[in-house]
């Protein structure tokens, strides 16, 4: 049954701070400045701003983090207050899920009527020290059975899936480096990208550090400081503005559960994957055939093969042969993160997937515009319970 | 030196490792569903019932998956680099997984080799006997 709303609610903005590492600048002038950035994109100003939704959590892995107020966490409360519109905020979304979770939160506020223009936003700092390690002498609930292990970085996680992969199907490391390089050439066109202007080759992915046997450090997106904005809004008011409306057609979550025991494994995220684009193209009323361009989470370089094949784009075992030979390049027949990803902006995630997926079918790609895009396809996290996916379409 | 961080037992996961304490692999079953399930579980994840047992296992398993690390992920593991970390899947039931250390030379590990679990007891001054067991496995030779 095709959502109620569908298409009645667009991101009318989309804004980024400057995105740097270890930065002098304060959290909140960050998310400020990408706050400022979305309005200006949709050509508004604060005084619009009704409602402002984020997931303010940090990742838990090894020590605290997001506990000081402006420095490395940006509460929603403290951004009403820092851009001077607490006075006129009528609804607040916090979620401790991704920030994906939020635009989700904005859309069924906007839609029920109880605000009019939201702000929908990610803040993200790099921690002092190392950003995974694990500093305690006992690991309790999930991680008892891992830490003791060493077994309590994501990468670690990513790496026995894609090794498990390899082994299904026959490819090797190799078949997966044509991916990163081509998808280096879309960070190229990209200005919010962190690495646009960092050509990276071949001999590059080869010779690149190993962080967990098969991943490397080119597999991995890099923490980084900064924040991201989305303006959302109905459909209507989004006419009257600066950009197209990018329309919202419709969203899905994953209730995947994996098998324990690890906490990734390839075929239940494979699985997960299939089971978010069930519920995303029900409500959504749109199939794969009908996707022109896709962002999948590259939080991990892998982490687009579980949505490429689960989603259907291509048979079992055929993803990486898909990307190892160019069809997911910009004038192939299904491009991929057409902006470089995650991979090319840091961690910002989530953000990076639904700004390009806006971008794609709002008309500001720039460079990186695919031609005559309908359906434009975003995904996040590895397909797994908590997974979110969105398709937006071309305003008409 | 710093150890490796060790496991803290819970109300749910203690028979585990008071199984492992006596070199025992116990995990834990529901009989409604005769259905093993590992991490334990407050309620079993297919019935709900939270009438659940634990039950030995045979100790066998295959290679699911692996990685070996060069880095130590924490610094008690700084003398026991290169680390190989396996996802073992036990012989009793499809897609039972448990994630432990390779104990040996990890030279040409294949996913599907046969490995075996051991016990290693390591000092554990929070635990009433100074020590908590953590099965490792070791790869079985034909």
């Amino acid at each position: 049954m095709t959502w109620e709303f569908s298409e009645r609610i667009a991101i009318a903005g989309v804004g980024y701070s400057s995105i740097e590492r270890r930065t002098a600048r304060a959290l909140d002038d960050l998310t400020a400045a990408a706050v400022d950035a979305a309005l200006a994109d949709a050509g508004v100003g604060r005084e619009v701003i009704d409602g402002i939704a984020t997931s303010p959590s940090m990742p838990r892995y090894g020590g605290a983090k997001g506990v000081i107020e402006g420095i490395d966490v940006v509460t929603p409360h403290a951004l009403a207050r820092t851009l001077g519109v607490s006075q006129q905020t009528v609804w607040i979304g916090a979620t401790e899920a991704m920030v994906t979770q939020s635009v989700m939160d904005a859309a069924m506020a906007l839609a029920s009527g109880v605000c009019t223009h939201v702000i929908v936003y990610r803040a993200v700092h790099v921690p002092v020290g190392k950003y995974i390690d694990f500093a305690h002498t006992h690991a309790g609930g999930r991680e008892q059975f891992l830490a003791p292990y060493g077994f309590t970085s994501p990468p670690a996680w990513i790496a026995t899936v894609v090794r498990r992969y390899l082994h299904l199907y026959g490819y090797q490391v190799d078949d997966l480096l044509p991916h990163l390089v081509a998808n280096r050439e879309n960070a190229h066109r990209n200005p919010d990208a962190y690495w646009a202007n960092k050509p990276l080759t071949l001999q590059d992915c080869r010779d690149a550090r190993m962080i967990s046997d098969p991943v490397s450090i080119l597999d991995c997106d890099l923490p980084v400081d900064g924040a991201v904005a989305l303006l959302l809004t109905t459909t209507e008011r989004a006419r009257d503005m600066r950009q197209k409306p990018a329309l919202l057609r419709g969203f899905a979550s994953s209730m995947f559960e994996p098998a324990g025991g690890a906490p990734m494994n390839w075929e239940d995220m494979r699985d997960g994957a299939a089971h978010t684009a069930e519920r995303l193209w029900r409500h959504s009323g749109v199939t794969a055939a009908d996707i022109d361009v896709a962002q999948l989470y590259d939080g991990f370089s892998f982490l687009i093969y579980p949505w490429l094949e689960g989603m259907g784009f291509t048979e079992a075992g055929d993803g990486v042969a898909f990307t190892r030979d160019g069809k997911s390049r910009l004038d192939g027949p299904l491009p991929i993160n057409t902006g470089g990803g995650s991979l090319a902006e840091g961690r910002l995630h989530g953000m990076t997937q639904l700004a390009e997926a806006v971008r794609q079918v709002n008309g500001t790609a720039g460079e990186r515009a695919v031609d005559r895009v309908t359906h434009s396809l975003a995904t996040i996290s590895n397909g797994l319970a908590k997974s979110t996916a969105f398709v937006f379409s071309a305003d008409r | 030196m710093t150890e490796r961080p060790l496991p803290l037992p819970d109300d749910v996961t203690a028979p585990y490792w008071q199984a492992t304490a006596r070199h025992s692999l116990q995990i834990q079953w529901c009989a409604a569903c005769v259905l093993f399930i590992h991490e334990p579980q407050a309620r079993c994840p297919r019935c709900a019932s939270s009438d659940l047992a634990f039950a030995p296992v045979s100790g066998h398993g295959t290679v699911y998956s692996f990685t070996t690390l060069t880095d130590a992920p924490a610094a008690g593991f700084a003398q026991r680099l290169p680390l190989t970390i396996v996802i073992v899947e036990l012989v009793e039931q499809a897609r039972l997984f448990l994630t432990m250390n390779l104990v040996g030379p990890a030279e040409k590990l294949t996913i599907g080799d046969a490995v075996m679990v051991t016990f290693e007891d390591v000092s554990d001054d929070t635990t009433q006997s100074g020590t908590i067991t953590l099965p490792q496995c070791r790869r079985v030779t034909a």
